[in-house]
């Protein structure tokens, strides 16, 4: 058999992993091994199987990815976090969100927040940031629809714009 | 009068209630990889900023380790604090409110009630977590909530837990099938101070496993519905034991014995006379001791507390002799 890794070479390393029950075989050859660390001189750690948990099913595919994941604000990668199960800072909420969601759901069957939350105030902030943009947007559609001569087309525009400012006075803002 | 040595409600099983909030400060890395500037700054916001009038702040490196133990001892900080280079405390006079500082999170927001009392202490917890949020600005994101180092506490970042005295339990052989039954619900339930299931002093603590996706109060009922079915169990067992009648009654008198007129007791031999006297107080059939005194020998008996209290350094050895002194005077008193 050759090695599943760079499939030159014969493999002559079985590596197994099993998480959550699920049973995956890797057949490396000694050099891929090695690189992998996964050699004589892999170590057993009491990091490494928790962060198991906190790992993809597919051995492979974690490896291919691994590589451009790192938190440009903390340094953790996604291998940091595996190993350790901790994040190094809430941005490393953002740049891992793809397989937080699943580990997430697997932790807590569950991937979205439904408590308590922060200051209604700085939310409806928020909210207001997005419309404004959208209407500063269509202002500009607006300008070129003018520039165009399409009088028609600026005037749904207008409308629109209307309709998102009388939402805000709505709300107060 | 600090909270441990009071009594609550269903206090004949449930020894206290505890809610936990695990918080982060917006824009600062999370403890572990913060920049010592950054962990000092922490501290110093909470030193500088008044959060309550009745909160105190202590750095923890200005304690001795003495001190420092007693406080583990007494479930007001953990062991993970200890280990923590910037590490500081928000603690009130009754000890019930206890802000863990550059922890594994910024801050754990924790507050102790005695007995069975989970819905008082979420409240004072979210009442503290609204007037911190006025001064300073949180990790939060929309749609995982709260933001934790680990991601078992994302979300609402609370960890709900009661500990319960299930001796009677454990003397008719049921601990283990209704502790397996505990785990199946999706919730922890661990031996206070000892190793896995076995506990010291017949003493465990059931919490809640996840912290997303549900709601603050959710999660209490969750752990509250399963408490109370313990309770019901121990409650149980303890009607079966009283039903030896003398038999059972001369093997708690026994240990009432040992506790009261041993002349070296060891924290471990202490801790299991402790847990059958308890039974037996709360059977009715100890009435030479009320609980609050049993309270009080429990914790004071801890070897830091022991030292604490009698303000000196001493070998095990000493410690054992001075245990049973201290016992004899909390008695007579």
């Amino acid at each position: 058999m050759k090695c599943q890794r760079c499939g030159n070479n014969k493999a002559n390393v079985v590596y197994k992993q099993i998480i959550n029950g699920e049973k995956t075989e890797l057949f490396l050859c000694d050099k891929c091994a090695n690189d992998l660390n996964l050699g004589m001189n892999f170590t057993f750690d009491f990091n490494d199987v928790f962060g198991a948990f906190f790992e993809e099913p597919t051995f492979v595919k974690t490896l291919e990815k691994q590589k451009n994941e790192i938190c440009d604000v903390c340094g953790t990668t996604y291998d940091d976090f595996a190993r350790t199960g901790v994040l190094g800072c809430e941005n490393c909420y953002k740049v891992f969100a793809n397989k937080l969601d699943n580990v997430l759901k697997r932790l807590h069957g569950n991937n979205r927040h439904v408590g308590r939350k922060i200051e209604k105030a700085k939310v409806l902030k928020d909210v207001k940031v997005k419309s404004k943009s959208k209407i500063e947007k269509l202002k500009e559609k607006l300008q070129e629809h003018v520039k165009n001569e399409e009088y028609e087309k600026a005037a749904q525009v207008r409308d629109e714009i209307k309709k998102l400012e009388a939402k805000d006075m709505e709300r107060g803002e | 009068m600090s909270w441990y040595l009071e009594d609550g409600k269903d206090s004949d099983v449930v020894i206290s209630s505890r809610v936990r909030l695990a918080r982060n400060i917006k824009n600062i890395k999370f403890p572990r990889l913060a920049k010592e500037e950054e962990l000092k700054n922490v501290l110093e916001m909470f030193k500088t900023n008044k959060i309550d009038k009745n909160l105190h702040f202590i750095k923890l490196s200005d304690l001795d380790t003495v001190m420092q133990s007693s406080l583990v001892e007494k479930h007001i900080i953990s062991t993970d604090l200890l280990k923590a280079s910037f590490g500081g405390i928000l603690l009130n006079d009754d000890e019930n409110i206890a802000i863990m500082i550059n922890e594994e999170d910024h801050l754990r927001i924790q507050v102790m009630k005695p007995g069975f009392n989970l819905g008082d202490a979420l409240g004072d917890a979210l009442e503290l977590d609204d007037k911190i949020s006025e001064k300073i600005e949180y990790s939060f994101d929309e749609k995982y909530g709260f933001l934790t180092a680990c991601p078992t506490n994302t979300g609402t970042g609370l960890r709900a837990s009661v500990m319960l005295h299930l001796p009677a339990l454990r003397i008719t052989g049921k601990i283990g099938r209704v502790l397996d039954v505990v785990n199946k619900v999706n919730l922890n339930v661990r031996g206070v101070y000892g190793e896995g299931s076995e506990a010291v002093g017949d003493l465990y603590q059931v919490s809640n496993k996840t912290s997303l996706g549900l709601t603050e109060e959710e999660i209490v009922n969750n752990v509250e519905g399963i408490v109370k079915k313990l309770v019901e169990q121990e409650r149980k067992a303890r009607e079966y034991l009283k039903k030896q009648g003398l038999d059972f009654e001369d093997k708690v008198y026994r240990a009432y014995g040992s506790l009261v007129y041993a002349k070296k007791l060891s924290y471990l031999e202490c801790a299991k006379l402790i847990s059958i006297v308890r039974l037996g107080i709360n059977m009715g059939i100890i009435k030479e001791i009320d609980s609050k005194k049993l309270n009080k020998i429990s914790v004071f008996t801890k070897p830091a507390t022991l030292q604490k209290c009698l303000k000196k350094e001493m070998t095990p050895e000493e410690r054992d002799v001075e245990r049973g002194n201290l016992i004899k005077q909390i008695i007579e008193k």
